[in-house]
């Protein structure tokens, strides 16, 4: 699945340093295969322990896409706001994966202890959300990509900080913001 | 569509609102959103799903893939278990799994729950043969029917309950849209539901709005009933202690005694209840539980007073003020025993409030506390006031870095208003106060002054700036509570209230009760000018206040409170009127107080204030001139029956007893007018008993010395009148002493000043009569005329100096005349004994 050589990914990234605007649409195929296919890997080896790490998975293909010679710490960041939106799409086709496997079947949320669900991680319905993510980066260009590279790349805010080019405080409360904007349309949807 | 600038001012108001506490957010939204609606709402709706929020996307997407991949239950479908068909997984947690399964024997869909305790078959089964018992028994519409208990092979417990088809009561409550009388009704249901178990002795102990189901049909279900009781049995076992954990992990639902371990009775599923209906009523939870460490969320759940749901920024806020805070808060207080005594009661109380009627839930706040607190210790009082006071202080100058200007703005100002009306409040029926009371409201009012000169212009601030020039003017000279007797000091903070009153009520924009606080304001200062014996001024601003009331009156003939203000007006008119001829004018404005009184009362029976105040017009019936002797007598023994009836039922409260002696007092002038002296000293000497145990509680309390004086004196010019000079002589000296003081200490009250002139003549009087009385020596005749001539002497002169200052009552008009008359009488005595 692989067929993007190393030196092309590093080009790119040269390109869009170099301002060139096509750069991102040329190089989210190719990091969303890797990751793709990184990814369906770590599912099934870890599957024993649930556990699978979006920073490991987008650090593991930037190792693998980008030559190291050539990459500047500029590449970096751009990659990670690359590779966020490809973990966006990558995660969100294995949730519609799961969903049809189920034949439609929706896991209802507990009654029993669902203290535990509300504790421990609110976990929402991932094709819910990215449909909602859609609608809220119209309003919100910013804080949606806070979202992106919080929630689906895995960042935290002090990376994403460095990203946008923002201070730490402002991504925490755009964070917030974005989370209460889309647990608000999520839940209200929910009928 | 939202246009973009719409967008922009949601996110940003929102990233500044979450820095607020909630209970302040109300004002932020009043503030910043004005009359747009829409964007009020959307942030409404915000500040409800960021209480949801939480944790929610906390955990990375890439996590929630791979634990959704791994979400498998212990049964497949078509298994069957005991009897059991599995038919689906319909959910799954950390202690267990439920699923929808098919009773082969009865031909019914059930839910199945599985529970993942780890705990010996045996002892299981045990426990769960005995609770079955008593769990089987609850047959109630209203809860989810339990069927059956039983253990797998694998050693996994599980229950067998009706499946119920429905929503979460929060999420059918927020569909629906449901306003807040139906959320009531339905909430009403699920306390019957859980009262008719306790009847069946069985405690939920886990009531939360995850456990209550409502059908399409619009029943409410409770779900698990007694369930937890056998986790916490569970956990008793120390290698089990992970289930309680995991129960416990949203305790927001969970009482006092329960975080503390303590005994769980009934009492902690009213206190659950009370949680669940502030959240129906509010959108919120009360406690924001945002540390996971079990000793922060004991110390908020045993220690943190929720807000009152009415300070919520919820969109029904406004119509939770009163009693359904009360209502909600009385079910969560932290004490069992001093919630409501059921689950039944409860329920009724919340009939009451959808009926109408008074409830019973009262304001606890602060108030009780402090109460049994204080009358604990008062010195300790004072010095945690003080104390407190200067914490408070401590506010201000810490935070004074522009970035917190608005923070410390709202906790100054949530500081002083917390001191103005808790705090205050919550000392002011105790004896012995009035000096805390003053140094409270003033520290209030500094803070309030300097807010307002920071810059704060909203009128909400003004009005509270001007409620605390109120309080401190009541506590500085208000003759009707408890004063420190500072009469100029008073004037002077009514007028400043008032002048910003009368600024905020212009334009007819003024809120109800704005106006009616400009026309309480009105009176306020109309009873100083009557302190001060300016008659004209007096009138002219109790008319003021009256034209006001009959206007809101004509506005709003249903509202009680301004019907009972309509009352008062008229009430405190005809005692303006007291000092002028006009006694026409005067009973028609008591009569009109009656007949208000009485149509209250019809309307709220068991309300005490209402009683009260037919009494005391009663009694100012029975008190102007020209009104028949039998239709007095009659008028005072119905506003004495009352007020034994009201001191009966709180024998501690220090105004309640006041009345009663105010009342035997006025009993006793009507008889002495009528001339039935025996009858008057008989109530005069009851008078005279209740105003000296008052005064003996609170020896600053210029008010209580000063009925006492006047009871002394009256009594004495009783005594006098039944021919006993010597007990006559007695009281009105003890009288005299004490309106010395109180002159001293205020010398502008002319109200001091004129008691006192009747005071010399009252001891006047009696040494005349000594002077005449055939047992006394001549020799000590000439001695007692000599000193009685003096007192008739300097009254006269008292009188006189009041006329010159225009400071005298026309009612005593003649009295000049009359002392003028006993000062040539006691010369022409002391000539007929003065040896030649």
């Amino acid at each position: 699945m692989n067929s993007s050589s190393s030196p092309d990914i590093t080009q790119i990234l040269q390109d869009w340093n170099a301002g060139d605007a096509s750069a991102p649409q040329r190089l989210m195929p190719l990091v969303y295969n890797e990751l793709r296919s990184l990814g369906a890997h770590y599912l099934r080896r870890e599957r024993s322990d649930h556990t699978l790490q979006a920073t490991a998975l987008v650090h593991e293909a930037y190792l693998k896409m980008v030559n190291q010679k050539w990459a500047a710490w500029q590449d970096r960041v751009q990659f990670a706001r690359v590779a966020a939106r490809a973990m966006r799409q990558v995660l969100v086709e294995y949730a519609r994966a799961y969903r049809a496997e189920k034949r439609g079947g929706k896991l209802e949320k507990l009654y029993l202890d669902e203290t535990r669900e509300l504790g421990s991680g609110h976990d929402p319905d991932l094709i819910e959300l990215d449909e909602a993510l859609k609608n809220f980066a119209e309003l919100y260009p910013r804080e949606s990509e806070v979202v992106e590279m919080k929630f689906f790349g895995g960042l935290d805010a002090e990376d994403i900080a460095k990203v946008l080019n923002v201070s730490t405080k402002t991504i925490n409360r755009d964070w917030n913001f974005a989370k209460t904007w889309l647990c608000r349309e999520l839940t209200e949807n929910a009928a | 569509m939202p246009r973009e600038g719409h967008a922009e001012l949601v996110a940003e108001l929102f990233k500044s609102a979450v820095e607020l506490a909630p209970e302040h957010r109300a004002t932020f939204l009043d503030e910043q959103c004005g009359s747009n609606r829409k964007l009020r709402a959307e942030l409404e709706s915000l500040f409800r799903a960021e209480d949801r929020a939480g944790q929610f996307m906390e955990r990375p997407a890439a996590d929630v893939v791979a634990r959704t991949f791994s979400r498998e239950g212990a049964f497949g479908a078509g298994q069957v278990v005991d009897g059991y068909e599995i038919v689906s997984l319909i959910g799954k947690g950390g202690m267990g799994e439920v699923y929808l399964a098919q009773d082969r024997r009865v031909r019914r869909q059930v839910a199945l729950k599985l529970v993942r305790g780890g705990i010996d078959r045996e002892t299981m089964a045990r426990r769960f043969q005995r609770e079955q018992e008593l769990l089987a028994g609850l047959n109630h519409p209203n809860i989810a029917q339990l069927y059956d208990t039983g253990v797998t092979e694998d050693g996994i417990p599980y229950f067998v309950m009706e499946h119920v088809e429905g929503t979460r009561l929060d999420q059918f409550v927020e569909q629906r849209a449901l306003g807040l009388n139906e959320r009531l009704v339905l909430f009403r249901k699920l306390c019957a539901a859980v009262a008719y178990a306790h009847q069946n002795l069985v405690i939920h102990r886990d009531i939360k709005p995850g456990n209550i189901r409502v059908t399409p049909a619009g029943e409410p279900k409770l779900l698990d009933f007694g369930i937890a009781k056998l986790f916490d049995e569970m956990a008793a076992d120390p290698a089990e202690q992970t289930v309680t954990m995991d129960r416990m992990l949203t305790p927001d639902y969970a009482s006092p005694e329960q975080v503390r371990g303590e005994r769980i009775t009934t009492s902690t599923d009213v206190y659950s209840l009370g949680v669940v209906l502030y959240e129906l009523l509010t959108g919120t939870k009360p406690h924001r539980l945002t540390s996971r460490r079990p000793e922060e969320i004991t110390r908020t759940i045993t220690e943190q007073a929720p807000p009152r749901p009415s300070s919520t920024a919820g969109p029904n806020a406004r119509s939770l003020r009163g009693d359904l805070d009360n209502i909600v808060l009385m079910a969560m207080r932290k004490e069992p025993e001093r919630r409501y005594r059921s689950t039944g009661q409860f329920a009724e109380d919340i009939d009451r409030y959808l009926e109408g009627r008074p409830v019973i839930a009262r304001k606890d706040t602060f108030a009780y506390r402090a109460g049994k607190f204080i009358k604990r210790n008062k010195v300790a009082v004072a010095a945690a006031v003080l104390v407190f006071l200067s914490l408070a202080g401590g506010i201000i100058v810490a935070s004074y870095e522009a970035r917190r200007a608005q923070r410390r703005f709202d906790e100054v100002r949530r500081l002083a208003n917390s001191l103005m009306f808790e705090i205050h409040d919550s000392v002011q029926d105790l004896q012995g106060s009035t000096p805390t009371r003053r140094l409270i409201v003033e520290r209030a009012l500094q803070y309030l002054d300097s807010l307002s000169q920071d810059g704060g212009t909203d009128s909400s601030l003004q009005l509270e700036l001007a409620t605390a020039y109120e309080k401190v003017g009541d506590i500085q000279g208000n003759p009707y509570t408890a004063n420190l007797g500072d009469t100029e000091g008073a004037l002077a903070s009514y007028r400043k209230a008032n002048a910003i009153r009368a600024g905020l009520s212009k334009g007819g924009a003024a809120t109800m009760e704005a106006r009616l606080q400009l026309a309480r304001n009105y009176r306020a200062i109309g009873d100083i000018m009557e302190l001060k014996g300016d008659v004209a001024e007096c009138l002219k601003n109790y008319r003021n206040s009256l034209a006001i009331i009959e206007q809101l009156a004509a506005l709003h003939p249903q509202e009680m409170a301004v019907q009972t203000e309509l009352a008062r007006a008229y009430e405190t008119l005809g005692d303006g009127l007291s000092r002028t001829d006009e006694h026409g004018e005067r009973l028609r404005a008591y009569q009109q107080t009656v007949s208000i009184r009485q149509a209250l009362i019809q309307q709220t029976p068991d309300d005490l204030r209402q009683e009260r105040g037919a009494a005391v017009a009663y009694m100012k019936v029975a008190g102007v001139a020209g009104v028949e002797k039998s239709e007095a007598v009659a008028n005072m023994k119905r506003a004495i029956s009352i007020f034994e009836k009201l001191t009966a039922a709180d024998p501690q409260n220090a105004r309640a007893r006041r009345d009663l002696g105010y009342a035997h007092y006025q009993f006793g002038r009507i008889l002495a007018a009528a001339d039935d002296h025996a009858g008057a000293l008989a109530s005069r000497q009851l008078a005279l008993q209740f105003r000296r145990e008052i005064a003996a509680q609170d020896a600053r309390n210029q008010q209580a010395r000063f009925d006492l004086a006047t009871a002394y004196g009256e009594l004495a010019e009783s005594y006098a009148r039944v021919n006993a000079p010597r007990d006559a002589l007695e009281h009105a000296r003890q009288s005299l002493e004490l309106l010395n003081d109180l002159t001293a200490s205020d010398p502008a009250n002319a109200v001091y000043r004129r008691n006192l002139g009747l005071c010399y003549e009252r001891l006047a009087r009696p040494l005349g009569q000594l002077a005449e009385d055939e047992g006394t020596p001549p020799s000590e005749r000439l001695r007692l005329w000599q000193e009685a001539r003096g007192w008739y002497q300097k009254a006269l002169e008292l009188f006189a100096d009041l006329r010159d200052r225009g400071a005298l009552m026309p009612s005593d008009a003649g009295q000049i005349e009359n002392f003028r008359a006993q000062v040539a009488a006691a010369d022409r005595a002391i000539a007929k004994l003065a040896p030649e």
